[in-house]
């Protein structure tokens, strides 16, 4: 025999309508920290807002399988990783298979050999546009990774989970990753005449 | 072979300085690598670098 009573189900209506609103309200304050990684992940501002709308499109769909108390922001930013790579954003060359010389202080050493030794003057070489240009070319493996760490400033363990991914290939790429920014940095502000 | 505070101490902090700016070091290692760097000036100018290099990048374009 049924349990319910006729007001169950208005309640638990209007209960899933409150959960509902309240998931929304939380999900969009977190938009700015959201659109800063997408921003950093694709290369246009067009295409970082249409990766937010669908990213937020699916988050709303899907809310009911989001886990209240757990790290929401963590959670939008695997929806938005996994549509850009369903996007097919991936670049078809293989990362892996370049060799990689540069040292961790390879676009410091580049600086001081042009006669730019002042460390805390970063800006005084580079612009945004030169970091938006370095990180395009970054391939999306390793871009995925330093975006989440360097600019959405997620722990090792959380890019891990955001991306189902072992910690120590989050540590791998992430080294990888920058010194392949930090060449193509290098490449925009000094050139080659060093 | 793992590089050590003791026997190659500059390398040592190179290796551990991307780690130390994502505050990923145990209390330990991080105890050591600013040690090192209070003493190398060295070692500091390029933490200075390195971190001033994540801001940038960091900021929202």
């Amino acid at each position: 025999m049924s349990e319910t009573t006729p007001e169950a189900e208005p309640r638990k209506l209007a209960e899933e309508a409150r959960d509902r609103v309240r998931f929304e309200e939380e999900a969009l304050a977190l938009a700015d920290q959201v659109y800063r990684v997408a921003r950093r992940l694709v290369s246009t501002r067009e295409e970082a807002e249409d990766l937010m709308q669908e990213t937020y499109a699916r988050a709303f769909r899907s809310w009911r399988s989001y886990q209240p108390g757990t790290n929401l922001r963590a959670w939008l930013l695997r929806i938005l990783t996994n549509l850009n790579i369903d996007r097919g954003r991936r670049v078809q060359r293989s990362p892996d298979m370049q060799p990689l010389e540069e040292g961790d202080y390879f676009l410091y050493n580049k600086l001081e050999e042009a006669g730019e030794t002042d460390e805390e003057r970063v800006d005084r070489r580079l612009s945004q546009d030169d970091a938006v240009a370095a990180l395009s070319e970054v391939p999306h493996d390793f871009r995925d990774v330093l975006v989440l760490v360097d600019i959405g400033d997620f722990s090792y363990a959380d890019a891990a989970q955001i991306l189902d991914i072992p910690i120590g290939t989050v540590m791998s790429r992430l080294h990888r990753g920058r010194r392949i920014l930090k060449r193509e940095l290098a490449d925009r502000t000094v050139g080659s005449n060093v | 072979m793992a590089l050590s505070f003791e026997a190659d101490p500059c390398a040592k902090c190179e290796e551990v300085l991307q780690p130390y700016l994502d505050r990923e070091l145990s209390d330990a290692e991080r105890a050591e690598a600013e040690k090192h760097l209070d003493e190398c000036s060295y070692c500091r100018k390029r933490y200075r670098f390195e971190a001033e290099l994540r801001r940038f990048v960091r900021r929202r374009p």
